[in-house]
């Protein structure tokens, strides 16, 4: 092992610590610079390991003459000459050619990442802008390193090594610097970002060129022999092309056909243009033919079906998708993951309407909306829409201002939505805007969240009541008929009291009169008879003292409190 | 072959030259002309037009239409000393296109101009007005419409003549209240909330009680009456069955009072009475029977 290739396992050594940091960064940062910068190391890697590889085998055995090649012309013989080539080819030629082509994927991937560019939050931008700022001291010492061994050494693979480890010191800087603009407030992060892609994308083109130049000119120290400059300049070299043309002549046969190609271009280029006369309006759509920009067909609009226009600069058409029902969400939107819209629940964003009596409301509010004249919504405003959720805030804002909460959460709430929707149709016809609102939807309105507990107590205590009045009007229906039912007990026993009042006097009252003797005779005899039995009933079994008041003072003495006393036993 | 070569290249010449000075204006647009920065022609109506090509006179194109935008919110103090955040938006659109691109130049410039005015306008405008004016349930005491108008005509005066533009509308998109002052409003919310349930318990307690004593008189009254009725009832039967014996007893009352007698003792000599009796009485009158007191 030589000094040279010393050299070289130190600097790819060095390069793949410093891809892992910045890799690592990208996983913190999310920055698409040092992410195409992490892209462009590992390239690095691959160069350094390129350069070693390439020592190694100089040192080892020069290169072999490929196969000879048959003299014989033909499209086979020629495809059968190239992937012999390829299969004598050194192991450092195939190697680098792969990395070419990984190269130009990355670069085609990075690209697109560049066009559909999500602008992101770069995290830690201080931090990691100083921390590429080292990193450039790191190349530069990568850089030093090299050419340093390469000039003493007089290895041009070391040397070209030594250069591009200069390039990537610029290009860490760039990105420490944008890290710290960033950090200003200038994003910069997208173009830098292209910078390197551009970088990768010529470093893989250069690769290519290189590993195929110098593989037929058999060269053993290939790498950056040509630059990426050189590779441009050559295309718009003549000389080049008038080779290339007489190596189609000889190995394509077709070649004579190759006149046509333009008159087969015209054809398809003519008719690309011609069928653009040709639209389709859809279903649900309607069209607007403008012709050198004025609209043809004021009032009516081209309905749905296949028409003919006159190609492109001329005629110009717009269609408007005027049958479809589209909506837009006034205040809230919904969010659809929640499971259900509950008052004490999270559901949308904050945005906070002011009701009359100086409450906050949260409502989520969809307008529902067609496009009623295509000709006014395209030339009287320039965003319908934007007009449509102003006008459609400004009417809800001033509606929910004039109306207590508990009206609007309750019984203002069904026509709300018609109010709001004549109104807000009212002021867009009077703006021109050719939107006809369909419906007005009030999802959901609700008092912030924080105190939406306060509010279900209302509701829950309203229940209270209501469950006392009924506990009450429960008791009432049981005292209520029972008093009737006494009622009428006591209206029962005293007609019934009456009944026999009466009854009893008039059998009594006939008996009297039956008793009552027809003659004198048999009355004083029945009278007799009646005062007998009745003395006989009365004085029977009872205690009787009879005196004779003939034979003077009687003889005993009554003891009337012996009387008394057997009377009290 | 190179007398060919020449007129390829004059005709592409003639191409592009001819493509750099036709133009076409929407029918969305103004368009503006100018050579090397003076004003040469103003274009309203759509169509197909020419100019001298490429710089010698460039194009200058301006939205015909209505366009919209929304000012940020901004935080206000009304007459009342209340501070309340508003945020509004400004539909406009360009009366006079010469004005409007020597004075405001493009549509970035008009709208920060247009919201420095109106904002302006609103603030000295609400100043003139109490929250009693914004937010009321009372819907005669609402002045947003008033607001608004006035923000439109006093804008107006200076837009039209000065920037080349018309306000066609102007609108309170959002009312809303500072942070310190939302947080008072919650406070105050939730005690109303609070006094509304408390509200609504004492109303069922009252309602309860109500229910039942008014139960209870019923009950009392049904009673009474019933007692009333029953004793009425009572009355009438004692008064008839009173005349039945009135009329029976009094065809012999002498008879009567002799058969209630009987009935009275009978009732009055009960098991222990001790009766001290003379043999001379009219029961006992036969015990010292002598034939000659039959006379």
């Amino acid at each position: 092992m030589n000094i040279k290739q010393n050299a070289s396992i130190t600097a790819v050594g060095l390069n793949v610590t410093l891809t892992v940091l910045k890799f690592v960064m990208y996983f913190f940062t999310g920055s698409l610079a040092i992410l195409s910068e992490a892209w462009h190391s590992l390239t690095d890697i691959a160069t350094s390991t390129l350069v070693y590889i390439s020592l190694r085998t100089q040192q080892k055995r020069e290169i072999k003459t490929p196969s000879a090649v048959s003299e014989t012309k033909g499209k086979k013989k020629v495809l059968r000459d190239i992937f012999i080539k390829i299969k004598d080819a050194p192991l450092e030629y195939k190697v680098s050619f792969c990395i070419g082509i990984l190269l130009l994927i990355v670069s085609v991937t990075l690209f697109k990442n560049f066009i559909y560019y999500k602008p992101v939050i770069i995290q830690y931008p201080l931090v990691s802008g100083i921390i590429f700022i080292g990193f450039s001291f790191g190349s530069y010492m990568i850089y030093k390193f090299e050419t340093k061994i390469g000039t003493s050494e007089k290895s041009i693979g070391l040397i070209s090594d030594g250069m591009h480890a200069k390039a990537d010191m610029i290009m860490s800087l760039l990105i420490g610097f944008s890290l710290l603009f960033y950090k200003l407030g200038l994003n910069i992060d997208r173009f830098i970002a292209l910078i390197i892609v551009l970088f990768i994308f010529s470093y893989a083109v250069e690769t290519l060129v290189n590993v195929i130049i110098s593989y037929s000119k058999r060269e053993r120290e290939y790498i950056f022999r040509y630059k990426i400059i050189d590779i441009i300049v050559s295309i718009f070299d003549k000389n080049n092309w008038i080779k290339a043309i007489n190596f189609f002549k000889e190995h394509f046969p077709f070649y004579r056909y190759l006149k046509y190609v333009p008159l087969v271009l015209l054809i398809i280029f003519s008719c690309t243009y011609f069928s653009t006369s040709f639209y389709i309006i859809n279903y649900n759509e309607v069209g607007v033919i403008e012709r050198f920009g004025k609209p043809l067909n004021w009032e009516i609009p081209v309905l749905p079906g296949l028409h003919l226009k006159f190609p492109w600069p001329v005629d110009k058409v717009l269609k408007v998708k005027s049958s479809v029902i589209q909506n837009i969400n006034i205040g809230n939107t919904i969010d659809d993951n929640v499971f259900a819209l509950l008052w004490t629940k999270e559901h949308g964003d904050k945005e906070m309407f002011l009701s009359g009596d100086n409450n906050i409301l949260l409502p989520y509010i969809k307008v529902h909306y067609q496009i009623k004249d295509v000709f006014k919504y395209l030339y009287c405003n320039k965003e319908p829409l934007v007009l449509l959720e102003s006008i459609s805030n400004r009417i809800f804002a001033s509606i929910f201002s004039r109306y207590s909460f508990d009206d609007i959460i309750s019984i203002y709430r069904g026509r709300l939505e018609k109010d709001a929707m004549n109104d807000i149709q009212e002021e867009l016809d009077k703006i021109n805007s050719g939107i006809q609102i369909i419906s007005i939807n009030i999802k959901d309105i609700h008092p912030p969240v924080s105190i939406a507990g306060s509010f279900e107590r209302v509701i829950a205590s309203y229940q209270e009541k209501e469950r006392l009045i009924n506990f009450a009007y429960k008791n009432k229906n049981k005292t209520i008929p029972e008093a009737r039912g006494n009622a009428e007990e006591i209206i029962k026993n005293a007609e019934s009291y009456s009944i026999k009042k009466v009854e009893y006097a008039d059998g009594e009252s006939k008996r009297f009169i039956m008793q009552i003797p027809s003659s004198y005779e048999s009355r004083s005899i029945n009278k007799s008879r009646l005062y007998l039995d009745k003395m006989k009933e009365c004085l029977k079994d009872k205690r009787k003292i009879i005196i004779d008041p003939k034979t003077g003072i009687p003889e005993i003495w009554i003891d009337f409190n012996k009387i008394l006393e057997e009377k009290r036993r | 072959m190179k007398r060919n070569m020449l007129f390829v290249v004059c005709s592409i010449i003639i191409i592009v030259l001819i493509s750099l000075s036709i133009f076409i204006v929407d029918e969305r647009e103004f368009v503006i002309i100018t050579q090397f920065g003076r004003v040469v022609r103003i274009i309203e109506k759509p169509g197909l037009y020419f100019k001298l090509p490429a710089f010698l006179e460039n194009i200058n194109r301006f939205d015909k239409r209505v366009e919209i935008f929304k000012t940020q919110p901004i935080q206000l103090l009304l007459r009342d000393k209340n501070p309340i955040i508003l945020t509004s938006f400004v539909c406009y659109k360009i009366s006079d296109p010469l004005t409007y691109f020597q004075s405001l130049t493009n549509k970035d410039v008009a709208i920060q101009r247009l919201s420095d005015m109106t904002i302006s306008t609103l603030g000295s405008t609400l100043g003139e007005y109490t929250i009693e004016n914004i937010i009321n349930t009372d819907a005669v005491k609402i002045k947003l419409s008033e607001i608004e108008e006035k923000v439109i005509s006093v804008c107006n005066q200076k837009a039209k003549s000065k920037y080349g533009i018309e306000i066609i509308s102007f609108g309170i998109q959002r009312i809303n209240y500072p942070t310190i002052v939302l947080e008072s409003v919650y406070n105050r919310m939730q005690a109303e909330r609070d006094k509304e349930a408390q509200r609504y318990r004492a109303e069922g307690m009252e309602e309860f009680t109500k229910i039942e004593a008014t139960a209870a008189k019923e009950a009392a009254q049904i009673e009474a009456e019933a007692y009333k009725k029953a004793e009425i009832i009572k009355g009438e039967g004692d008064k008839k069955a009173i005349e039945i014996y009135t009329k029976a007893y009094s065809k012999d009352p002498k008879f009567y009072e002799f058969l209630k007698s009987l009935d009275v003792y009978n009732e009055i000599l009960k098991e222990k009475t001790t009766l001290i009796l003379s043999t001379e009485s009219d029961l006992l009158k036969y015990l010292n029977y002598k034939e000659k007191d039959e006379k």
